[in-house]
């Protein structure tokens, strides 16, 4: 599998990196890094496998807030407009 | 209230320590302060790669650990500072908002007010920064579990930005240089602005008198943290702080 890297400073906020794979636009691996705040921090994998299996065209940042809301997880750092963003960027640039 | 002084320490051990008052600060139900340096040690964030962010084959050379924070934020070097860590129960009458934002400022500013007693001149940037004339004196980090809120954060003392960086990757290295020139005009410390240098000691010694006189109504104890203390908080946390599986689980 080839993982594509993609890193993004935030404008006013943190530097968010993503290592990804895609099959066509469904994600088939993601792993976030970066010098961002989450909390609670052991809710970075779980966010990760919530979007492993979607396609790009599924995923919007409703979807993604609502996730974080129903876990109550809380970003620091970044959005999930950014996450999106970083995500079409790997996908644009296989 | 407890005020704890402690010396420089190895990262894990500084840690490891932290994690243990988050214990102690919740079965005792009371905020805990400590102050303490790090020795020869990269922290890096909670996120962070260390393979990504590291130069490891220097780090290796120079016999210089790799820690993970149980914290989000960047990684960091440093040879000259004080670190303070304070935790502070969920519920605690002390803390006005549960809310991140709101928290790190209410911590920042009692960091903030401890440098104007020095004559240093600060601001808040939010989320987690100080910043004297524009420039980063201080970066912080919070996180909550066992019931606390832990927040710990850098007071740079004497910057040496080629070492500071020197375990960093920097995406590509042909920019260090810019890099590094960059960071010198956005980074400072205490001894940059102050007409006399301050000691490590000396700089613990004003942050613990003002947090006394700061907290009268809280009965702030001084405590010198002990050895022991050190001992069981690395056993409890051996293998977290100090393993491989923690420092490089990403």
């Amino acid at each position: 599998m080839n993982v594509k890297t993609f890193d993004y400073k935030v404008p006013g906020g943190k530097l968010l990196r993503i290592h990804a794979v895609f099959e066509l636009d469904k994600i088939l691996e993601c792993k976030i890094f970066g010098d961002f705040f989450m909390h609670p921090e052991e809710a970075k994998e779980g966010l990760e496998a919530f979007l492993l299996g979607k396609t790009l065209a599924e995923i919007n940042p409703e979807l993604i807030d609502n996730y974080l809301l129903d876990n109550q997880i809380e970003l620091y750092g970044f959005a999930s407009k950014d996450l999106i963003y970083v995500l079409k960027q790997i996908y644009e640039n296989l | 209230m407890k005020i704890y002084r402690d010396t420089k320490n190895k990262g894990a051990v500084n840690m490891a320590v932290d994690e243990y008052l988050m214990l102690q600060s919740a079965a005792d139900n009371e905020i805990i302060w400590r102050f303490s340096g790090p020795k020869n040690c990269v922290y890096l964030g909670y996120f962070q790669s260390a393979e990504q962010e590291l130069d490891l084959a220097k780090c290796y050379a120079d016999k210089i650990d790799v820690i993970r924070r149980q914290t989000g934020g960047g990684a960091v070097y440093s040879d000259s500072e004080l670190t303070y860590s304070v935790c502070i129960p969920i519920g605690h009458p002390f803390l006005k908002s549960l809310g991140v934002r709101e928290s790190y400022e209410q911590i920042i500013q009692i960091i903030i007010k401890g440098l104007k007693q020095l004559g240093i001149k600060a601001t808040f940037k939010p989320l987690n920064d100080i910043l004297v004339d524009g420039k980063k004196i201080s970066g912080n980090a919070q996180t909550r579990r066992h019931g606390v809120l832990l927040q710990h954060g850098t007071i740079l003392m004497d910057v040496d930005v080629d070492k500071m960086f020197s375990y960093l990757n920097v995406s590509d290295e042909k920019l260090r240089d810019k890099f590094v020139k960059s960071v010198k005009s956005v980074v400072t410390g205490i001894n940059h602005i102050l007409d006399v240098s301050l000691s490590f000691q000396a700089l613990q010694e004003h942050y613990i008198a003002f947090l006394q006189e700061e907290f009268k109504a809280y009965k702030p104890e001084v405590l010198d943290l002990t050895e022991a203390l050190k001992e069981a908080a690395s056993e409890k946390f051996v293998d977290k702080y100090f393993s491989d599986s923690w420092n490089f689980k990403y």
